[in-house]
Parts: structure tokens; sequence; C-alpha cells
């Protein structure tokens, strides 16, 4: 759809956030695994006794590598596919991570093909030269 | 979980693909804005009881509020801001009448937004171009070719034509 909308774009790439990307507020809200270091009274619900032991300690960094690996793996074995079964349970940034894999893939395949160089060259430049051949046939 | 409906309004416009507006969800922002509310009057009490009640041991939570609070502030503004960027978007695809199915996913206040918008670059529009005005929402894309095609009675083009300014187009 929209050529005019302009969504404010993420500050990722540069020294901070962008306040209003909606990139940046999904990209920073992440769970972290934390043990409250002081008492916080009257938060009740938010903050129940957990143990954080070694095993705990990795089971996030694991995790990330598991599903990482695995959209890696996935992303760049299926040429013309239907992947939908494949990014159902990936959440936002996966599925971003997984679009790039692909794109890899198919800029790949693409070049294998010898289609890599194939650019079109703009309108302009395309009717400016049919214009010299034809001075040329006369 | 705090900020779980301001992070769904977010996900929520992130879904919607590039552009496309999604109805305003009235009751979503109503449910982040109170959770704001409850949030700031737990703070006020304790910090109220802080300072007077000697309660320092209460500053951890209210710091902890008070950066919910920014973030469903966060939340809410991007929100609001975004879906004024697709409403906008709205002018240049759609002119100045908007189809039904796209005003109802408006709020009241976002309709008053986009009639504003419409009446600046109306003004702005009538403001170029001399007597009747440039309307610069039409013809986006350039030309396909830098030539452009008129009649003219041979008398007047002859000589341009020969200089190489103007080129005689057959057909």
């Amino acid at each position: 759809m929209s050529e005019a909308y302009f969504r404010v774009e993420s500050g990722a790439l540069g020294p901070e956030e962008n306040f209003l990307s909606l990139d940046d507020i999904l990209m920073s809200h992440e769970k972290l695994p934390v043990r409250t270091e002081i008492p916080m009274p009257r938060l009740g619900a938010f903050f129940l006794d957990r143990s954080g032991g070694s095993e705990t300690d990795n089971a996030i960094p694991q995790t990330f590598i598991g599903r990482f690996r695995r959209i890696m793996d996935s992303s760049q074995n299926a040429y013309n596919e239907d992947t939908s079964a494949l990014v159902a349970r990936l959440d936002e940034m996966e599925r971003g991570l997984f679009q790039t894999g692909q794109k890899g893939l198919n800029d790949f395949q693409c070049w294998e093909k010898g289609q890599a160089s194939q650019i079109t060259a703009s309108n302009l430049v395309q009717n400016y030269k049919k214009r010299k051949f034809t001075d040329m046939e006369d | 979980m705090l900020c779980e409906k301001a992070m769904e309004l977010v996900r929520e416009l992130h879904r919607a693909a590039e552009g496309r507006l999604p109805a305003f969800n009235e009751d979503g922002l109503r449910q982040v804005l109170e959770e704001m509310k409850a949030l700031y009057e737990q703070n006020q009490s304790d910090v109220n009881e802080a300072k007077s009640g000697g309660r320092s041991d209460l500053i951890p939570t209210i710091r902890f509020r008070h950066c919910s609070l920014l973030r469903n502030q966060r939340c809410a503004l991007a929100y609001l801001y975004d879906r004024l960027l697709r409403i906008r978007a709205l002018r240049w695809e759609y002119g100045s009448v908007l189809p039904s199915a796209l005003r109802f996913h408006m709020s009241a206040e976002e309709m008053e937004w986009f009639n504003h918008y419409k009446k600046s670059l109306a003004t702005y529009m009538r403001s170029l171009g001399g007597e009747e005005g440039l309307d610069i929402t039409q013809d986006m894309k350039p030309p396909k070719s830098l030539y452009i095609e008129h009649f003219l009675p041979r008398w007047k083009c002859e000589q341009l034509i020969r200089q190489g300014v103007l080129e005689h187009v057959l057909s």
C-alpha cells in the first residue's frame, strides 16, 4: 500500500534509540533474568521469588542459540516453498531474521543462474538509447 | 505484567502491513491510561510516606513504578504518532475524501487532525503555481520520457526543430 507512509526509523544503527520508533520499542521489550538485590515492597505479584541457579542462568542463552540455529537452517534451505509452518511459532524479530535468510538464499540462487548481473536500466536511459539508435538509422 | 496492554498496542500497529490503518483501539488505550493513573496514584501516596513517614525503603518501588509509567507513556505516544503518519499518508493515497471504511477506523480527534492537515495542504498548494495553484498530489512520479509531446503550428516550430530544441515526432 502506502508509499506516502514514512514510519519512524529504528535508531539501532545510531547512537541511541528513537523514542517514537515502534521497532525500537519492540526491540527493547526483552525479558531478562534478574535478581532483586534490595526488597521492593508493595509490588505484589510482580516480584515472585525465583531462585537463580547456574542451570537457569544458562537457559536463556541456550534457548536463543537453539532457535537462532534453527532459523538459520530453515531459512537457508527452504527455496521456493511454503514457509508458513516454519515461521508460525517465531516472534517478529525472528521472522525478520528468517526473511533475511530467505533473501540471502534467493539472491544466491539468482547469482548461480547468472541473473545477478541483470540490471534493469531506468526508463529514461532506455528511451534515450532507443532515440540514439533511430538517429543513427536516419 | 506491567505495560502489557501498551505493548499490545505497539505490536498491533507493527503488524499492520506497511501503512495500513487498523481500527483505533480505544479500549486498549483506555486501559493503558488507567494503568498509568493507578501507578501514578500509588507513587504519589508512597512518595508522601517516604518523605514524611521516613519510609526510604519505598524508593526502589517508586522508581520501578516510574519506569513503568515512562514505558507506558512512550508506547502510547508512539502508537498515536505512528497512526498519524499513516493517516497523513491517506491524504496522498486516497485524496481528500476518504472511503468510509477508513473513516470508521479513525478516532474523532484523528479525523479532526486529518481535516486540519487537508486544509494546510490545500492552502499550501494554492500558494504555488500562480493563479490556479498547483496540485502536488498528482503526477508524483516523474515522466518516463524527458520529452513532452505538443502540437504546434509548423511555422512556430520549424526553426526549433532545426536547432535541435524540438524533435518532430511522427505517429
